[in-house]
């Protein structure tokens, strides 16, 4: 996938192959059988602006659907990152730096991926055209 | 957000795409592209912000000077006509009211004030409370922009005459048929001026400056540029439970006469206000997160601090015990859970071009 290859703001691109979003601004991507990529999304990260600090999980750790598991941060705010769905934690981005997830939220800049110990966690998230719906109102609200 | 103000440019900021955020009452751009762009352009070519929420008091009275000297810290004794300087105000405690610049438009008898927007009210309040003079509030009268950065004077060519202004020096100039202010001061550190433009004048001059390319700058931007200078911003840096001497403002307390809070403000205290670098990865210092010396003793917080677009590197700055306060002292920042290993170090962080 290319990186804001639309004209459109790059806070509404909400790719649609195989994401799946959830209503703090994590995205979730299914890479094979069970696991899955996860990552903030633009809407999320052109809130947060350049962000230049962050905190994850390690390798080995369990997680728990909706619990904490880590935080990014920007000059403006410090964002907590809510688990989307239970699983395991079995890759850290290790080549992450402030201009990949910044610049590439949702490619290079991914956060860590997770072995689903439970798929139906899946049906818990939005697909792309709702997340795109809620953003639109997120937007509404805040203007 | 409804109750909140707007400045004379709001629509033109939207109109952009700016992101706005409520500030000291304000709805005020925080961001027109990306703050770190913005920062950088300051300090590399110019940069124009909209300061129109900022309060403005004009004292015009033949005891106006009189009156000044007793409540303001600095050397306003010395201030000539067409000078301004820094200075702050105090309460009894010699806790800080606000900071703001004082100019000297007749000496001595008219002077004007800009204050912090949000301490207009409070400092016209406790300025009527202490004398019977001619207090103006001319806020609503003024916009304000600043210009900023190494080619603001080539910028500002194009719309004034500034040459003869020096650092700290202000005249009045015409744009549009109306007089406008113009001082070489600014909050960035850079060479600029800010401009004080009457309110139905200043969004002619916003849309000039925009259309010699200026790049409009929001309060991220602002917020970044100053903490590299290590200027105070009222409110996380200082309140009234600091005094100018704990902040290091000493420079700007040489008021000779008896100003309300000045013995306090002198009394010997055992905190400074510092800027340290972390040397470590970690999250960004912010206000009021704590500081620990190697024993695990609180020693003091964080008053603001930011990932520093010039520098890459996390700043901030804190004020803690006297005794850490040398330069190169180390102590810790505990940011989210961890203890972030930092170190006192010259101020401002960022040392202009010259």
């Amino acid at each position: 996938m290319q990186d804001n290859e639309l004209d459109i703001p790059r806070r509404l691109i909400v790719p649609t192959d195989s994401f799946y979003y959830t209503n703090t601004h994590e995205w979730v991507s299914l890479e094979d059988k069970n696991v899955v990529t996860v990552g903030i999304t633009y809407f999320a990260q052109d809130q947060l602006g350049e962000i230049v600090s962050w905190k994850l999980p390690q390798k080995g750790q369990i997680l728990e659907r909706t619990q904490v598991f880590g935080l990014v941060e920007s000059n403006k705010h410090v964002s907590d990152l809510y688990v989307p769905v239970s699983g395991e934690v079995v890759e850290v981005n290790s080549s992450l730096t402030p201009g990949l997830i910044s610049d590439h939220p949702m490619s290079e800049g991914w956060l860590i991926r997770i072995e689903m110990s439970r798929e139906n966690d899946l049906a818990q998230l939005m697909d792309p055209a709702s997340y795109k719906k809620f953003i639109e109102k997120e937007l509404e609200a805040l203007s | 957000m409804n109750k909140l103000k707007t400045t004379p440019l709001f629509e033109s900021h939207k109109k952009r795409g700016a992101k706005i955020v409520p500030f000291v009452g304000w709805k005020m751009p925080l961001e027109f592209t990306n703050a770190k762009k913005e920062h950088l352009s300051v300090r590399e070519s110019v940069g124009i912000f909209d300061v129109s929420h900022m309060g403005e008091i004009h004292i015009k009275d033949p005891k106006a000077l009189e009156f000044l000297s007793s409540v303001l810290t600095n050397n306003i004794q010395d201030l000539k006509d067409n000078h301004c300087q820094y200075t702050l105000m105090c309460n009894e405690q010699g806790g800080v009211l606000d900071d703001m610049i004082l100019y000297c438009l007749k000496k001595p008898s008219d002077y004007l004030l800009c204050v912090n927007a949000g301490n207009t009210e409070k400092i016209l309040k406790w300025m009527r409370a202490h004398s019977s003079i001619s207090i103006e509030d001319v806020s609503s009268k003024w916009g304000q922009i600043a210009v900023q950065g190494p080619y603001s004077k080539t910028l500002i060519e194009k719309i004034f005459q500034p040459n003869h202004l020096k650092k700290f020096q202000f005249d009045f100039a015409d744009f549009s048929g109306s007089a406008h202010l113009i001082s070489r001061t600014g909050y960035t550190g850079e060479d600029g001026f800010e401009i004080l433009s009457p309110q139905n004048k200043v969004l002619d001059l916003w849309e000039k400056l925009l259309s010699l390319k200026a790049n409009p700058i929001g309060l991220a931007a602002r917020n970044t540029l100053r903490l590299e200078m290590k200027y105070p911003l009222y409110g996380p840096d200082m309140d009234e439970t600091v005094s100018p001497v704990e902040m290091g403002l000493s420079w700007a307390c040489k008021n000779k006469s008896d100003f309300i809070g000045k013995e306090a403000c002198f009394k010997k205290t055992q905190r400074r206000w510092v800027g340290f670098e972390i040397l470590e990865k970690s999250g960004i210092p912010r206000t009021s997160y704590s500081v620990f010396s190697e024993d695990k003793e609180l020693i003091g917080n964080v008053t603001s601090g930011a990932f520093s677009p010039s520098l890459e590197k996390m700043i901030g700055l804190a004020l803690v015990k006297k005794d850490f306060s040398e330069q190169g002292r180390r102590f810790f920042v505990q940011i989210h859970g961890n203890l972030a290993l930092s170190q006192v170090v010259p101020t401002p962080f960022y040392v202009l071009n010259k």
